[in-house]
């Protein structure tokens, strides 16, 4: 049995409330959008998990590391790591973003980041640690340097 | 004189009938998409459910390892979190979901227009090709070196060439047959696949075309991340959303056997679609290096999209009018009304994450897959069970009424998809919730524990959702009489 089975189409005009309903939905948005004209964005690199290059890059590998940590870094510092328990750490390879680092920063200029991610040296046992983990305990010393060349990419 | 049946002389026998390598019996492509992408939703559903088991215990299922090949060098595996949840979004959306969409598009094409389907054996190469593509894909999101991670994860460059080449292919079988048909306008169900198959090509086009710019000419990393999150973006709302419109406007009105209640709203959700989509998916574009108004206009395009799927489903509703009955049970109906049910939610869901205010509580937790979980295992994939239900019988030519397996499939995967994106969007409020109140990472773990919890457990419902799909397709095919149903138009048949 072959056949051409045409499917009916009832009216080709559109309700009243049909239209009423689309203009309240158009409404709700440029009410949106006029009220959120200004603001900033945050970056996109940070939020997702690749960086999209076919190669692996820091970037990659530092999300590997930090997922691997228990808790996760981003558990604290937020998925784009700007912040959330802990502090924002974009902006952090220019210098230490609390103000109880900036010692151990001029102690020690070129490895105060590992330092204090690791907790286990004797350099950060009399700081304040405010319920960061001692990474050092369950992270390599290179697995924690990918981390730090990691945040210091971050603008 | 008598003959001695088993005793056949070669004269006597029936000609030998010959198979060709790739078949071209009517909706034989379709029925291919429609069965590989069965497989593929038991595969995506268990990947669903592993990922989170991961996050519940991520020292014992995680790992990690390199090896040392001839040639190749040290190549890396990564069995973490964020790899299995890739490849579980991947598997959704890209082997159970589109192949389900050309099954439909290839199977209700030619009944729309008329004629059969033009390049049957292209559409099976589409097939293979796609199909081939995702697999490898897949595969290689576990490699660092090859791929990495995403919303929709980026696939190394030969998997995208691949699937480009499917869709190339299920687009041209699409095409030729629209032009062959040739009957005045077509109905909406056609122009929400044409534009569907169009867009979403176009999306693949440009996502391989940042990848091979990221490998050839080191395109800056931000663009590349950006055209990404982009493409991501269309496919959701040009292909899974169209596809799952244009399916429920053909399926509904079959099956009820009523006329199309308005062709006006339809036609309306259609041009209001087409343009918000592409408005919808700037918003994805969210980096410091994008203006602000920029974004918040793709967020607005978001919000706004609600009204073609509010207008969409007003049409189907009021064509199921007088049929409400046929809801009652498992099957097409009940299953285009479920369907439905969660095209309204994940638009209205779409729009609320679209807010500025939520989008900075819940950005990268939980919330986003589970806000999706509505649209993808909620809106598409009923609509897809539905189009199954109808389609399958006429497919294979079989004589079936629903078994309790039917309902099994129903209540797995309703109150799988309704656990696990609840759940998850539950994990994603408390994550964004206890972040902002500065709660250590002990609690936070601890109170995501038993969301993650359930919304395993949907999700393992959603796969025994899948393995019921599966089941009934395979009785249907080994165990039902053979039934004759119509076919597209008789001249065009017999090429």
């Amino acid at each position: 049995m072959t056949v051409r089975t045409p499917i009916e189409v009832g009216s080709r005009t559109i309700p009243g409330w049909a239209i009423g309903l689309t203009v309240l939905v158009f409404l709700v948005g440029g009410v949106y959008l006029a009220g959120n004209l200004s603001g900033t964005n945050p970056p996109i690199l940070a939020a997702a998990s690749g960086s999209g290059s076919a190669a692996p890059d820091v970037a990659q590998q530092a999300r590997q590391v930090m997922n691997k940590a228990q808790p996760p870094c981003t558990a604290c510092h937020g998925t784009d790591l700007t912040g959330g328990v802990g502090p924002n750490l974009h902006g952090v390879g220019e210098g230490p973003v609390t103000a109880d680092l900036k010692q151990l920063a001029t102690d020690h200029p070129d490895n105060w980041l590992n330092l204090w991610i690791d907790g286990t040296d004797p350099a950060v046992k009399d700081i304040d640690r405010k319920g960061m983990p001692q990474f050092g305990q369950q992270l390599s010393a290179e697995e924690i340097g990918t981390i730090v060349d990691y945040l210091k990419t971050l603008p | 004189m008598a003959v001695n049946p088993k005793k056949l002389r070669p004269y006597d026998q029936p000609p030998r009938v010959r198979r060709p390598l790739i078949p071209s019996r009517p909706d034989s492509a379709a029925t291919a998409f429609l069965v590989l992408g069965a497989l593929w939703l038991m595969v995506a559903a268990g990947l669903g459910s592993i990922w989170l088991l991961m996050l519940i215990f991520p020292d014992q299922l995680h790992y990690s390892a390199e090896f040392g090949l001839p040639l190749i060098g040290t190549l890396g595996v990564d069995f973490s979190p964020a790899t299995v949840s890739s490849a579980f979004t991947d598997a959704l959306v890209f082997g159970w979901l589109s192949n389900a969409a050309f099954a439909a598009i290839l199977f209700i094409t030619p009944r729309l227009t008329g004629t059969r389907l033009v390049g049957e054996q292209m559409a099976w190469g589409g097939m293979a090709l796609w199909n081939l593509g995702v697999a490898g894909g897949l595969a290689g999101i576990y490699i660092p070196q090859l791929a990495t991670t995403g919303p929709l994860a980026e696939f190394p460059l030969p998997a995208d060439g691949l699937m480009l080449l499917g869709m190339l292919s299920v687009n041209g079988a699409f095409w030729r047959t629209l032009m062959a048909g040739g009957r005045g306008l077509p109905y909406l169900s056609i122009w929400f696949f044409g534009l569907g198959l169009l867009a979403s090509m176009g999306a693949y086009a440009l996502g391989a075309a940042a990848q091979a710019g990221a490998t050839f000419i080191h395109l800056d990393q931000t663009t590349v991340a950006l055209i990404y999150a982009f493409v991501a973006r269309l496919i959701f709302t040009y292909w899974i959303l169209g596809s799952t419109i244009g399916t429920l406007l053909y399926v509904v009105p079959r099956t009820t056997l009523n006329a199309l209640a308005s062709g006006g709203l339809a036609m309306a959700s259609w041009l209001l679609w087409a343009g918000l989509s592409a408005i919808s998916a700037i918003g994805a574009l969210a980096d410091p290096s994008v203006p602000f108004v920029i974004t918040q206009l793709g967020n607005a395009g978001t919000i706004l999209l609600v009204a073609p799927v509010f207008l969409a489903v007003a049409a189907l509703g009021l064509t199921l009018h007088g049929r409400w009955s046929l809801m009652l049970g498992a099957g097409t109906v009940a299953f285009c009304v479920i369907s439905m049910a969660f095209l309204v939610g994940s638009a209205l869901l779409d729009a609320i994450g679209a807010l500025h205010s939520v989008q900075t509580l819940v950005h990268g937790t939980e919330w986003m897959v589970g806000a999706s979980l509505f649209g993808t295992l909620g809106a598409a994939t009923f609509a897809f069970f539905a189009f199954a239900d109808h389609a399958a019988p006429r497919m294979f030519r079989r004589d079936w009424t629903d078994t309790p397996i039917t309902d099994a499939q129903q209540w797995a995967t309703l109150a799988g998809t309704a656990m696990a994106g609840l759940a998850l969007m539950g994990a994603g409020i408390a994550h964004g919730s206890l972040m902002a109140q500065g709660a250590p990472g002990d609690q936070l773990n601890g109170t995501l524990l038993w969301f993650r919890l359930v919304a395993g457990g949907g999700l393992g419902l959603v796969a025994l959702g899948g393995v019921c799909l599966v089941g009934t397709l395979f009785l249907m095919y080994t165990t039902a009489r053979r039934a004759e149903y119509a076919q597209a138009d008789a001249v065009a048949a017999a090429d």
